[in-house]
């Protein structure tokens, strides 16, 4: 059949805007009219940076820049592409963009596009674009580790030695299926050993990948404790700016806040809550009982106290939730150090909540810490070293990060252990082999239905 | 003369071609040399095996007479993997060859089959339009017959050519003349071709064998039968001996390796990586000391044997010198020189799923001419082919059975995927629903098509019918009669004391279940009188069924609108949604059906699901 003929598509790349210089994207079969027209160049050469005019689709000059011309396949989406590097002033970006549309078959490019075209034309395999789409979205150092590690290379690696030992597994297996007259000794057993050892590879890694999806998202930090101890304070403090308001009031803060900070290079979500104490009115009750809920469910928490708040009714609400924290991570702050005889409150408070003495601490005052960014440099190392660096220590294995990933990698577990679970009848556990093919060829990109496809190459911005 | 199907060649695509379109009403005519060619076993002398065993039932279970046939004339049989799950187990037997070829003649009386003796040297048309149509062929006795539809079953003598040492000549087989003419006819048209190659042994004479230095191999002490026809087995069986090459044959074979003319350059057509010759197996897997050999007689006399597994196409002198190298062949008088044939094939690319040319509508091609190896490929080719030449003389829609339904299925779609690097022979493992595509289950899978086509007889779809609802109702009553893990405990079952009720169904499915447990517990279950094999086959049903729910919701899901049928004038302009890109691929390659729609290159599943809709309203 006749192949279809796709349209040429533009973009911007770079973001819109006034800047120095602007990138425009073109890719498709026009590439080369498209330079013709606009900058008077034929016979170009590929990968070649050609300092030109820019003209419009009636020759009246938009700007100079440098054209690049990259010849298919050797192009980002395996099809003709051109670069058009303009000044990036809005006039000259419209019309430019004006300009390409002007031409027959063109139109601009869908979110995504060039990924898909790149995808489509067996550049890249899918773990590359999602690759490539989280190191453009990447904030912190271990996002970008992660992006860039499953951009060029080691993931695929990964894959492909699973997928190749699946298929050298199964291929025994079906040997000893198809050719059962045959003398050829086939060894069921070690392929059932060599499955297992993939298991116990492919679990591991399933753990340091849920591990690296919550470095990915960032790892959510709850702070509460009695009204009025400063947790706002605090949280304006990490954060540097103003985000909540603060009062003498108790009750200020009715609801949960968040903002996402850096660490050291860990996003952190940072969540700013009601305080707690025996609720006297309708909105302060719902908000307590949303902390104690958040309670319940997150992982690691900042409790603020302060010598101003060391009082029975708040030492009977704090203590029995410090105590029910079990296994779960907490870090106290001593908050106020600016009152006087603070240390000795702070040790009144271990005195009357013994669990406390189990977790780090630290002592501070909020008060016009703005004008110190020593002090807060401090505190951020301190809550690093010693509160969010411990999920780091792995980070060397982290390889998948997207819930695609941990989806597919949790199947292709699960279809390992049936497999051998079943490995007695034999056609039953090559079965559950083939399943789990299936599963790292999704992970791989090989075999994704168009429609998954279509979803994660829509939640891509690359390219626009 | 006047027919609606004519079928060129009588081997084992031919039959079942003939004998489908005679059953579906169509007025059918076989043009092959000599009456001796019909049903002639042109290599091994078995049938069925892992894969091909399959397709044996599932050509039986339409109403092929492959089975039958097998039946009627088999030696020897055993059922592979025996101690394996019943989707892996494969029935294969001996057959005596000269009985398979009487047998075939004989079930052919029973059909309205015209048999014409003679060459075909050109296919005539005529166009229409643009479309170029099939209006008869022409003989070498200058005779012309009309007839709209017909099917090419040439098997290797498409311009076959024998290799044997540095001899070679053109042939159809050993002793038969090539289709030279009709070869030049695909040429003409611009078909693409493809050369490929096979071989086969050299033929020993049986009584020049010292049986007594090989390992006997005995059938299964009770046979069982192919065709779901046939009740028991009733000619005589025999033994089959298996002996090994060993170094010294190695040894003379490699030092003539180069007389070879796999290894002199005269051949470089491909043959199959999983049939390969001794000279391959020598060559490419020197570690080895031995490889084995099945002595497998030609007939229930056992007059010639034929050693499987050493095809060569070595010069004579060597063929002999190395088989008198063997255990049991020292005084070995060999009847027949083995050899390799090459012969041309034409590229699945030119046909669709229904077996039909693309380039020539009501030319079909089936069997070896598509690249396949095999008889049962090449019974299954001719089943199916045979069926839509009919179809379409009915002017009723092509049948093409599912991947999901049947080998059948996977045979059809992997032909016609292309990219042939090989002759292409069926393997279980091709089967994504290995564990639902069963021997067992052939009939269940396809009897109802075969009769809705009309190629089932009135005794086959009689017995079916009878089976199947015998099946449904025990099923009924399975399903409905549930107990506790205690009641079953009590019956010397292992199971978990979950408190978990199970349905008689689902326990019948366990690994040490039996149907007699079923009975004490509930006695009403002997009231369904269900003979052993159905017993065997719905408790099989029951333990697969475990494994199979997932894929079978997904087969259903598929199967759903897959077969919705697109109209031919249908307007993709006015369908609203569709890009302009989407409406040009549709209406550029008019689909006939929303499962062809889906498979089109660069057709999403969002622009399937506007046109489904836009369909179904």
């Amino acid at each position: 059949m006749k192949k279809i003929k796709k349209n040429t598509i533009f973009a911007l790349s770079t973001p819109i805007g006034t800047s120095a210089i602007a990138v425009t994207r073109v890719s498709g079969p026009e590439c080369r009219r498209i330079a013709s027209k606009l900058c008077g160049k034929s016979n170009l050469s590929s990968r070649h940076a050609y300092f030109t005019v820019i003209k419009d689709f009636d020759g009246n000059m938009i700007d100079t820049g440098v054209l690049i011309y990259f010849k298919s396949p050797s192009s980002f989406t395996g099809e003709d592409c051109l670069e058009i590097h303009t000044h990036g002033s809005m006039i000259v970006i419209d019309t430019l963009l004006s300009t390409l549309s002007k031409f027959k078959f063109t139109r601009s490019a869908m979110p995504g596009e060039f990924s898909k075209r790149g995808y489509q034309n067996k550049k890249q395999d899918l773990l590359y674009y999602e690759g490539v789409h989280s190191l453009i979205k990447s904030e912190t150092e271990n996002q970008m580790k992660i992006a860039n590690r499953q951009t060029f290379g080691e993931t695929q690696n990964i894959c492909k030695n699973w997928r190749k030992s699946i298929i050298k597994n199964l291929s025994i297996l079906d040997a000893s299926i198809e050719f059962t007259e045959e003398d050829e000794f086939i060894d069921c057993q070690k392929a059932r050993k060599s499955l297992s050892n993939l298991l116990g590879e492919v679990e591991k890694f399933l753990e340091t990948s849920q591990n690296a999806r919550k470095l990915h998202n960032g790892q959510s930090i709850l702070i509460f404790g009695p009204p009025n101890a400063g947790k706002s304070s605090f949280f304006n403090f990490l954060c540097q700016e103003d985000k909540v308001i603060v009062s003498r009031r108790k009750g200020t803060t009715t609801d949960q806040v968040s903002s996402s900070i850096n660490i050291s290079g860990s996003k952190i979500n940072l969540i700013d809550s009601a305080g707690l104490r025996q609720p006297k009115e309708f909105i302060e009750q719902k908000g307590v009982s949303k902390t104690i809920d958040s309670i319940l469910k997150l992982e690691k928490f900042i409790l603020v106290l302060s010598p101003d708040t060391l009082v029975k009714s708040n030492v009977s609400f704090i203590g029995p939730i410090v105590r029910d924290l079990n296994e779960k991570k907490l870090f106290v702050i001593y908050n106020k150090t600016d009152i006087k005889g603070s240390t000795k409150k702070s040790l009144e408070w271990q005195k009357s909540i013994p669990e406390l003495k189990k977790f780090d601490s630290l002592s501070i005052s909020c008060v016009k810490p703005n004008k110190n960014i020593n002090i807060l440099r401090n505190v951020l190392d301190i809550l690093h070293k010693n509160f969010i660096r411990l999920d780091n220590k792995h980070l060397d294995d982290y390889l998948f990060s997207e819930s695609r990933h941990i989806e597919c990698i949790n199947n292709i577990k699960n279809h390992l252990h049936s497999s051998l679970k079943h490995f007695l009848n034999i056609e039953i556990a090559a079965n559950f082999l083939k399943a789990a093919l299936n599963e790292v060829d999704l992970l791989y990109g090989n075999h994704t239905s168009d429609e998954e496809l279509d979803h994660i190459f829509t939640n891509f911005c690359i390219g626009k | 003369m006047n027919f609606d199907v004519v079928v060129i060649g009588a081997g084992h695509a031919g039959i079942e071609a003939a004998v489908a379109s005679a059953r579906m009403g169509a007025r059918t005519a076989v043009i092959t040399f000599s009456q001796d060619d019909i049903g002639t076993m042109s290599c091994n002398p078995a049938m069925g095996g892992l894969g091909k065993g399959h397709l044996i039932r599932e050509i039986d279970a339409m109403g092929g007479i492959i089975g039958r046939a097998s039946d009627l004339s088999g030696i020897q049989f055993r059922m592979l993997n025996k101690t394996r799950g019943e989707a892996v187990q494969g029935p294969r037997a001996q057959i005596d060859r000269n009985l398979y070829r009487t047998n075939c003649q004989k079930l052919l009386k029973n059909e309205k089959i015209s048999f014409i003796y003679d060459e075909v040297i050109n296919i005539l048309t005529h166009r229409v339009s643009h479309k170029e149509l099939i209006s008869g062929v022409e003989t070498s006795n200058s005779l012309k017959i009309k007839c709209s539809t017909i099917i090419v079953t040439t098997g290797t003598f498409l311009a076959g050519r024998i290799f044997c040492g540095k001899e070679s000549w053109s042939a159809g087989r050993l002793g038969s003349r090539p289709a030279l003419k009709l070869s030049r006819f695909f040429k003409d048209r611009g078909f693409s071709m493809l050369r490929l190659k096979t071989g086969t042994p050299p033929r020993i004479v049986g009584s020049s064998i010292n049986y007594k230095k090989c390992v006997v191999q005995k059938g299964d002490k009770n046979p069982v039968p192919f065709s779901f026809l046939t009740k028991s087995i009733s000619t005589d069986q025999v033994e089959c001996y298996i002996t090994h090459t060993n170094k010294s044959t190695h040894k003379i074979i490699t030092e003539n390796i180069g007389l070879s003319p796999l290894y002199d350059g005269k051949i470089d057509s491909k043959g199959p990586r999983y049939c390969p010759s001794i000279e391959d197996k020598v060559k490419r897997f020197k570690d080895r000391t031995r490889h084995q050999i099945f002595l497998e007689p030609e007939t229930i006399s056992g007059e010639i044997i034929y050693p499987n597994g050493i095809s060569t196409s070595l010069p004579k002198h060597v063929q002999l010198k190395f088989v008198k190298s063997i255990n049991g062949l020292e005084n070995a008088i060999i009847d027949k020189f083995g050899y390799a044939i090459e012969y041309d094939c034409i590229d699945t690319t030119e046909i669709n799923n229904s077996f039909e040319t693309k380039k020539i509508k009501g030319l079909y091609l089936a069997g070896q001419i598509n690249g396949t190896t095999g008889y049962e490929e090449a019974a299954a080719q001719g089943l199916l082919a045979g069926i839509n030449a009919a179809r379409q003389i009915q002017n009723k829609n092509k049948i093409v059975i599912h991947r999901s339904e049947g080998y059948l299925g996977v045979l059809t779609s992997d032909l016609c995927k292309a990219g042939l690097i090989e002759p292409y022979r069926m393997f279980t493992s091709r089967a994504e629903y290995r564990l639902f595509l069963r021997a067992d289950n052939a009939d269940e899978r396809l009897t109802d098509i075969g009769i809705k086509v009309g190629t089932v007889k009135e005794k086959q779809k009689k017995k079916w019918l009878q089976k199947k609802n015998l099946i449904k109702t025990a099923n009924k009553t399975l399903h409905s009669l549930k107990a506790s893990p205690q009641t079953y405990k009590k019956f010397g079952l292992k199971i978990n004391l979950d408190g978990k009720k199970r349905s008689a169904f689902e326990i019948l499915g366990y690994p040490d279940s039996k149907w007699s447990i079923l009975k004490s517990i509930w006695p009403q279950i002997c009231e369904l009188q269900l003979d052993s094999k159905t017993e065997n086959q719905i408790q099989v049903n029951s333990f697969y069924s475990r494994y199979t729910q997932r894929q079978k919701s997904e087969i259903e899901d598929l199967r759903k609108d897959e077969g919705l049928l697109l109209d031919k004038g249908i307007k993709y302009k006015k369908c609203p949604g569709l890009s302009s890109e989407v409406r040009e691929l549709l209406e550029k390659s008019n689909p006939r059906s929303i499962g062809e729609a889906r498979a089109l290159p660069g057709m999403t599943p969002a622009a399937a699901a506007i046109l489904l809709r836009y369909v179904k309203k």
